[in-house]
């Protein structure tokens, strides 16, 4: 039973409360205030241009159950190859002046605190100064990374996504960089998409609400067993060649995709071996398949089944001189199921993995030398639910519960970790508040507090700051409270 | 002093609503009307006339344009050299009881003859039929709007159509194919006290009961609101149809005598 | 300042910003309700029934807002933020006139009419395919639709016409149909001699709104306004486009007319192949003498 209130963090506790004092008080601010009706704007003619939504005319909210969550028209929309099938699509149709670009990014005030974190018992680090447990807190004014997206058709029935994105700090990589042929040989179940990419998970994790260091990715989504010398993760984009098909409305979807077994990474150079040099040899496989079901009023409930199966390396080709060309490859799977469900203006996501990885990836050694009888492959199962309530198309709460056991330890630290090294517990909660909900630009205000815990080893988190605790069986707490205006453009 | 005055006014003008108000509402009720009276009168124009609109006949010249016009006038204001008013309608504004219907059937027909609306204005009681025939043997359409919306095409001669008009109010009609001048206007009325003024400008309204109305006259407005125009590209012609601002209305008060007869002029002018 | 008070701080900080965010500047979009003397249909009581399917406005309200609102607009009378940027104009509900009827010219359509046109969309237009909507949120849209015009409180809608069965696609049909397209109903004014809508009388057409419209083109456009099926053509022209200058032909074409007319016009589109061989009609003119 994992505690809310964990005993020993002391700073922990209050910062929980005055994040719900903030949550609270906001809220009551929002329901005393009055509604006033969005289009009392004045009308500017001028062609400034997010970029579906300016193409089209539909409001955020026609797409976006919040944006940047997806409901199942804006599903469909992109299933479609981001055409709305009217002969419309297109760019020819479009005013020269439309671009197809929206920028997106985060300025927001946020803090950050980890618990048994390995400080100087001296402060300054003296003569006799040893290495102590205690939380470690940082807060202040950050930015977020941003977005730099573009996306839509290069002509009718083929369509394109470029998204330049940058951490914090500007420095750039390409999330996404993709072309597909869509509805080709005139039927919508025949789909190729090239380039990198984000699998065709029904639980999106780039569209998702939560925006705070903890809370801000599915743990379950870049898990890894520690030991491992896999560096896999569901939620990261790869590289390769997807075909997809789906019906009319997308209540039945296939996805297969052949990848390349490098975590997406470019220039053939990620690895999964220490060194992370050239590495890429062989292709890593993934499906999905998705179904929902009609339910009245309450509206679709979709469910999905995939499966990940890659491979990676265990040794180099070379060794001396500059390793090259990994060798070796060991095989490992994640497979699953997905959930959207929806009840009216409740939404629930569950989730459920299964991961298992190769005993050699568990063991830092070639698969030319044998391992002792009955090693067993690192493996784990992670989940999460998470829920979702839309008061009106522009206010959102939502929260999530997330947890990974280790099912199975990696081999190399069998003996010295305990049973539950690894395992993951995570909470998360917030409210989005779109003041504005037309179809020129996005606002939207953004709270959020997400905990996460993970024994003897930090949590994974997007500002991967935080330390290992001095003990492996220490359970490691992070926090972050999230206050920030997200807009697009 | 002051309270009461404003309080009598206030109550004269809740009764007299009230009273329009169940005159608009009722429904028409059929007497018989022994001792009826009659109303007639003329409309005059006064002040100075306005231009007549006109359009050039694009389409068909040989079938619209016998006499080999090149323009044809959209009837829209038709003043006789004395000043009499043509195609006014004026009515008893909101008589509830009298005489059974009695509309001339003429106002109901309507007939398509080169490229032109015959009549001009029409008058229906709520719930009959307007026929509906073209006596040309080119394609036009009747596309209406306002209180019907019925769009029926006349690709053959001599070939009648009939419609029923059931909401009472102005319906205009159009022509799509490509005879851009053609218009008229429908009236579905409740009462059989509508008359249309003739080319002298007179109308006369018989079976009155006698009592005291608000007689009203009504004339289509020959004011431009907006025109539209697109240049067709094909053949390089601005085509044009001007949209007309809303008829105009003229009220008086009648008293009409049993078995007598009133007379009711009105002048109408550019407003 | 330690964390408490840091949090505490921006916890009435973010209750001033919110409060005056929110009065001031934006929130929720909403309806306007017409003015209730016009006679609309109550929000509250307004149903549609599309086979086993009841729609209720109320809940149809919510889906405007999220959906529609940005080109139909708060009023229901297409002046959405967004309908001056589009082109062909987006419905005006106030009005009640819908060009996708299985009705009669001039009356009002029934339920599974707008309900489909919803379904469908509308080619070359801004309006999307609600397919991805389930049945039971575009019932509710179709019913909450009929809150905007007096019209559906005082008059019923009328009766959808019969739809024969097709008759044989024939050499002979087919000419006939061109016929009745190129000299007897004369569709060449508006549509072209070869279908192309680059009639004579083409570039003058206008909608109910004054706004330039043009005749469908058989050569290059794709599917129709209302529908993609032979069925469909024979209803688009036997009710008329209300609306647009496209009249309903049902007074001067019988069903057995109506169905040569289809056969001709699918002559004229440009993936069309000829599915009657002199074999096939020899075949059919056995089956049925003709």
């Amino acid at each position: 039973m994992i505690k809310w209130f964990p005993k020993n963090s002391r700073g922990i506790q209050s910062p929980l409360l005055s994040t719900f004092v903030i949550f609270g008080l906001s809220l009551v601010g929002m329901m005393l205030s009055e509604s006033q009706p969005v289009y009392a704007l004045p009308l500017y003619k001028v062609a400034a241009i997010p970029a579906f939504a300016r193409k089209y005319g539909l409001p955020c909210s026609a797409c976006h159950t919040a944006w940047p969550e997806l409901n199942n028209f804006g599903l469909v929309f992109r299933d479609n190859g981001y055409q709305l099938m009217n002969d419309r699509d297109s760019p020819i149709w479009q005013n020269p002046s439309y671009f197809p670009i929206t920028f997106r990014i985060t300025p927001q005030w946020h803090r950050e605190s980890t618990s048994n974190q390995p400080v100087d018992s001296i402060p300054g680090g003296g003569t006799g100064s040893t290495l102590v447990s205690r939380n470690v807190t940082q807060a202040g004014f950050d930015l977020s990374g941003m977005d730099l997206w573009s996306a839509g058709t290069i002509y009718k029935n083929i369509s394109f996504l470029l998204l330049p994105s940058s951490d914090p700090f500007a420095t750039w990589h390409f999330e996404s960089a993709w072309v597909r042929l869509d509805n080709i040989k005139g039927t919508s179940w025949l789909n190729f998409k090239f380039g990198r990419f984000e699998l065709d998970n029904l639980i999106s994790e780039k569209r998702f609400l939560f925006l705070s260091a903890n809370g801000g990715i599915y743990q379950t989504y870049h898990f890894d067993v520690p030991g491992s010398i896999n560096d896999f993760g569901i939620g990261d984009n790869q590289i390769g060649m997807e075909l997809m098909g789906h019906n009319a409305d997308s209540s039945m979807r296939y996805s297969i995709a052949l990848l390349s077994s490098n975590e997406g990474g470019t220039g053939l150079t990620e690895s999964n071996l220490p060194g992370g040099l050239p590495s890429n040899r062989s292709f890593d496989g993934y499906m999905a398949f998705t179904k929902s079901f009609n339910a009245g009023s309450w509206g679709y409930e979709q469910f999905q089944a995939y499966a990940y199966i890659g491979q990676r390396a265990t040794y180099y080709q070379t060794t001396s001189g500059t390793p090259l060309v990994g060798l070796g490859n060991e095989p490992f799977y994640r497979i699953g199921f997905a959930g959207q469900l929806h009840f009216k203006n409740l939404e629930l996501l569950p989730y459920f993995m299964h991961g298992h990885d190769n005993a050699y990836l568990g063991t830092l050694t070639p698969d030319t030398s044998g391992l002792p009888a009955g090693t067993k492959g690192p493996a784990f199962n992670g989940g999460f639910l998470e829920g979702q309530y839309f008061v009106n198309p522009q206010l959102v709460f939502f929260g999530r519960f997330e947890k990974i056991d280790v099912a199975q330890q990696a081999a190399i630290n069998l003996g010295s970790v305990p049973d539950n090294y690894g395992n993951v517990t995570a909470y998360s909660v917030g409210y989005r508040y779109y003041p504005i909900m037309f179809s020129r630009a996005g606002l939207a205000w953004h709270n959020e507090y997400s905990i996460t815990k993970s024994i003897g080893v930090v949590p994974e988190s997007l500002d991967g700051s935080g330390l290992p605790p001095i003990l492996n069986t220490q359970g490691v707490w992070s926090s972050s409270i999230f206050v920030g205006f997200d807009f697009d453009f | 002093m002051k309270i009461n005055l404003r309080i009598m006014i206030l109550a004269v003008l809740f009764l007299s609503n009230l009273a329009m108000a169940s005159a608009v509402l009722a429904q028409y009720q059929v007497v018989t009307v022994t001792d009826g009276g009659t109303v007639t009168g003329n409309v005059k124009w006064t002040g100075t006339k306005p231009q007549p609109v006109t359009l050039p006949i694009t389409k068909n010249p040989d079938v619209c344009a016998p006499n080999g016009q090149k323009t044809r006038d959209l009837e829209r204001i038709i003043i006789a050299p004395d000043g009499s008013v043509e195609n006014t309608v004026v009515y008893l504004k909101g008589i509830s009881k009298g005489k059974a219907m009695d509309l001339p059937e003429a106002r109901r027909s309507l007939d398509q003859k080169n490229c032109r609306y015959i009549p001009h204005i029409m008058l229906v009681p709520k719930g009959d039929d307007l026929t509906m025939v073209s006596s040309d043997p080119i394609l036009h359409n009747i596309h209406m709007t306002g209180v019907q919306l019925y769009n029926i095409p006349f690709p053959i001669a001599n070939h009648p159509v009939k419609r029923p008009f059931q909401r009472d109010g102005e319906t205009d009609l159009k022509c799509d194919a490509g005879h851009v001048w053609m218009n008229s206007v429908v009236m579905t009325v409740e009462s059989p006290y509508y008359a249309i003024t003739d080319e002298h400008g007179n109308f006369k309204l018989t079976d009155v009961p006698p009592g005291t109305y608000t007689i009203e006259a009504w004339h289509e407005n020959w004011q431009i609101a907006r025109q539209e125009s697109v240049m067709d590209v094909d053949s390089h012609q601005m085509v044009n149809r001007p949209i007309f601002a809303d008829g105009m209305t003229w009220d008086k008060s009648v008293t009409v005598p049993a078995k007598g007869n009133v007379t009711v002029d009105f002048q109408i002018s550019q407003k | 300042m330690t964390p408490k008070k840091l949090a505490v701080t921006f916890a009435f900080g973010s209750l001033a910003l919110v409060t005056v965010g929110a009065t001031s500047v934006l929130a929720q979009s909403h309806i306007n309700p017409p003015d209730p003397a016009l006679g609309t249909p109550s929000v509250a009581t307004e149903e549609s029934h599309i086979g086993a399917v009841t729609g209720h406005a109320a809940d149809g309200e919510k889906h405007y807002i999220r959906y529609c609102i940005g080109c139909h607009g708060p009023d229901g009378n297409a002046d959405g933020m967004n309908a001056q940027w589009i082109d062909p104009k987006p419905r005006d509900f106030t009005k009640a006139v819908f060009k996708c009827r299985s009705t009669p010219t001039g009356t009002l359509p029934v339920d599974s009419d707008i309900f489909n046109a919803m379904t469908r969309g509308f080619v070359s237009t801004n309006m999307p395919q609600w397919r991805p909507l389930t049945p039971q949120q575009r019932a509710d849209l179709v019913a909450f639709i009929k809150t905007w015009s007096p019209r559906w409180a005082q008059e019923k809608p009328g009766t959808p016409i019969t739809i024969p069965p097709e008759t044989p696609d024939t050499p002979e049909s087919v000419e006939r149909g061109k016929v009745l397209y190129q000299t007897t109903l004369k569709c060449v004014e508006c549509h072209g001699p070869k279908g192309l809508g680059d009639g004579p009388s083409a570039p003058s057409l206008r909608d109910n709104d004054g706004n330039p419209i043009k005749p469908y083109d058989f050569v290059n456009g794709s599917r129709f306004k209302c529908g993609t099926t032979n069925e469909d053509l024979y209803r688009i022209f036997m009710t008329g486009l209300d609306g647009t200058p496209m009249p309903s032909w049902s007074d001067f074409v019988d069903p057995n007319q109506a169905w040569d007319l289809v056969h001709y016009l699918r002559t004229l589109q440009r993936n069309y192949h000829p599915r009657h061989t002199a074999k096939a009609a020899a075949k059919s003119t056995d089956q049925k003498g003709g």
